[in-house]
């Protein structure tokens, strides 16, 4: 039954990617089905909460064939046209790509035991029990979004977010599910396909591994494909919505523009506090789109961003009686030089190997990620005007936005000390930058030369990075 | 694909050379990373291998002394050190969004790392639902609950004044209703509730993997 429910989500997100272009490759359309399928299912829950109708299995399941039966003829087409680069390409032993197979080997390794931890343990993370594993029983036992315990202000803290990470626990228990942390496993999947997929345009296999394989050994975020929290969910979302961006900004077809209005539009419905991302993919498509049309572009974007954000703040006003903004600072007085001191010093402890407060450093949290990154930032500095510069635009407002929201978060209502909401919170919303940034480092100019010389050598031909010009001449 | 190409100039048996060279230096830099970085070590030694390591250890042992899988309960009981407590709470309580479970302060709990989270109603509800919980630090808070209250949950003997009448005994542990009920459960306590090989939780972690 649960593989069922799990089959209609990769089947409703399938057919609405191919009814927007039929030019995926498997990677992205596996990828990217289950990011925008999931989503669906939380979206008829909403409907069916906002109409009266409780929701269950059979009726998410008649709302998923309706819409695979209305996409079935693109699917078909799909299948017909790409059924043939299902293979394992030609290649014997003396030719066979070595390096990339191990990379391949160990990120599949690696992949396999978080799993097997994710899925021997069940729900055991505070916030999870406190919050999201809750929500989602008691919404799939009472086939409603607002929850009886919202009377008692018994739903916890994730109970303002956003219905799309209880809603996907809730629409596996309605499918039988025991173990909801399938779910997670799921979305890490969705997230390191995605950047593979993503990365894989434009640099060779063995660069895009080894990139993925950073993505995936991120120290915290690894640990947490094994937790039933919403921070990986999210970072697949906002990872992936902006990497299509960056790809679209890059020359490649208008697909990815609308993947990325859907993605990004996805990410307000998984998290209210990612609106900076929406902003700042606002902003470069201003910025940095070829079209004649680039503000309708943008205007476009933000509004697909906005509209999920908008609903949601209603659906809160109107039904459930609270605001997003409860939480935070009721005035803007004169800055609080403690408070921003503070938050400063634990973002310099992120971005490298000083220690402060009780958490441990940057490299203990996020490996190599963000020294690494600054180090081919600087190394590029050269380039850095014309080597998607839109990305380090896009990473620096996001960054501002989030730091900004923290900032505005009042302790008092909030019932945690900033010091607290840095070392936990923030320290997790770090993550949705991680894909954005090793995306940069990956196709930047001075790693893809030193990648495409390394290919050269392994190979004997050229086959390094493929630029803007050959992308569209294909 | 309209990747550049120029004539393959070396031999197969070439290329075979120089993947392996690199397949090497590739192992250099992972096993370099794992040694260096902490956060890398920390994540392949103990969120990985460490964890694997244990499971397969209690699935081995399940095997050789042929007990029963191991259930989500006890999963739970492994991991949550006051799961037997919150069963005996779902055992001693009907199942209904009627029963209100009045959970301890914080402050009487503070003292017993056990219990650290007992006081929390949006932890405990989790478990209890469709019963509800109040805490005895949300007296003021949550009034309408607070005045619903069916049971007590006792934990380091707090809770006893609550109750509208004198239990038989007086277990440090125990969930009682806080009107007088028609038999009083406490005279059939003859034992700790809680399970006589859980005597603590560090103990009991041992003696399920050393079962």
């Amino acid at each position: 039954m649960t593989f069922v429910g799990i089959l209609m989500v990769y089947l409703v997100g399938a057919g609405i990617l191919t009814r927007i272009s039929r030019e995926w490759t498997w990677k992205e359309l596996i990828a990217f089905s289950f990011l925008i399928g999931i989503a669906a299912e939380t979206f008829f829950m909403f409907i069916c909460d906002v109409i009266g109708f409780h929701f269950n299995s059979i009726v998410l399941f008649f709302a998923s064939f309706a819409v695979v039966a209305m996409f079935y003829d693109s699917m078909f087409t799909y299948w017909q046209n790409k059924k043939k680069d299902i293979n394992l390409g030609t290649w014997t032993l003396k030719t066979l790509n070595y390096p990339s197979v191990l990379l391949g080997l160990v990120i599949f390794y690696m992949f396999y035991i978080i799993t097997q931890k994710n899925l021997f343990w069940p729900t055991t993370e505070h916030d999870a029990i406190g919050s999201f594993d809750k929500l989602g029983i008691v919404m799939a036992l009472e086939g409603v979004i607002k929850i009886s315990l919202f009377k008692y202000d018994l739903q916890g803290a994730g109970g303002i977010y956003p219905p799309l990470f209880h809603g996907s626990i809730a629409y596996l228990y309605q499918f039988g599910a025991t173990q909801p942390k399938i779910i997670t496993t799921l979305y890490f999947v969705s997230l390191l396909l995605g950047f593979y997929a993503m990365c894989r345009m434009y640099v060779s296999s063995l660069s895009a591994l080894f990139f993925t394989l950073l993505l995936e050994m991120v120290p915290e975020l690894y640990s947490h494909a094994a937790l039933l929290l919403g921070n990986l969910p999210t970072t697949a979302y906002v990872g992936n919505a902006a990497l299509v961006l960056f790809v679209w900004l890059h020359g490649r077809e208008k697909r990815y523009f609308i993947l990325s209005c859907i993605l990004t539009g996805l990410c307000l419905w998984i998290r209210s506090d990612t609106i900076g991302f929406a902003l700042a993919g606002t902003i470069i498509i201003g910025l940095y789109s070829k079209s004649e049309i680039k503000w309708r572009q943008a205007g476009i974007y933000l509004a697909s961003a906005l509209l999920p954000f908008i609903i949601w703040t209603l659906y809160l006003k109107l039904k459930i009686q609270t605001t997003q903004g409860s939480r935070f600072v009721d005035h803007m007085g004169a800055i609080n030089m403690v408070k921003l001191k503070l938050m400063l010093s634990y973002v310099l402890s992120y971005f490298s190997w000083v220690q402060y407060g009780n958490m441990p450093p940057g490299i203990q949290l996020y490996g190599l990620t963000f020294m690494l990154s600054f180090l081919v930032i600087l190394a590029n500095i050269r380039n850095i005007k014309r080597d998607k510069p839109y990305i380090l635009i896009f990473l620096l407002i996001s960054f501002a936005v989030y730091f900004m929201i923290f900032y505005l978060i009042d302790e008092q209502k909030q019932n945690a000390p900033i010091a607290s909401l840095m070392e936990s919170s923030f320290k997790r919303g770090m993550f949705c930058f991680i894909p954005p940034l090793l995306f940069y480092v990956c196709t930047s100019d001075i790693v893809a030369s030193l990648t495409g010389r390394l290919e050269v050598f392994r190979t004997g031909r050229e086959a390094g990075m493929k630029d803007e010009k050959t992308v569209q001449q294909s | 694909m309209s990747e550049q190409t120029k004539k393959n100039t070396i031999t197969d048996s070439q290329v075979m050379r120089r993947n392996l060279i690199i397949t090497f230096v590739l192992m250099f830099i992972l096993m370099l990373l794992y040694a260096v970085i902490p956060g890398y070590n920390y994540a392949v030694k103990e969120v990985a291998i460490r964890n694997k390591e244990k499971i397969e250890e209690m699935e081995t042992r399940r095997l050789n002394f042929n007990l029963p899988e191991i259930s989500w309960e006890m999963k739970r009981q492994f991991r949550i050190q006051d799961y037997w407590y919150i069963q005996t709470i779902q055992d001693h309580t009907p199942r209904n969004s009627n029963t209100v479970v009045l959970l301890p302060p914080h402050s009487a709990i503070d003292s017993t790392e056990e219990f650290n989270l007992l006081s929390s109603s949006e932890w405990m509800e989790y478990f209890l639902y469709p019963r509800l919980c109040v805490s005895e630090d949300e007296k003021e808070t949550k009034k309408e609950l607070y005045a619903k209250v069916t049971h007590v949950a006792i934990v380091n003997n707090w809770g006893y004044d609550k109750l509208k009448y004198v239990p038989y005994s007086k277990p440090s542990e125990a969930v009682l209703s806080i009107e007088k009920p028609k038999e009083d459960s406490t005279k059939s306590v003859d034992q700790p509730l809680k399970k006589f090989m859980w005597t603590d939780s560090s103990a009991h972690r041992s003696d399920f993997l050393n079962q």
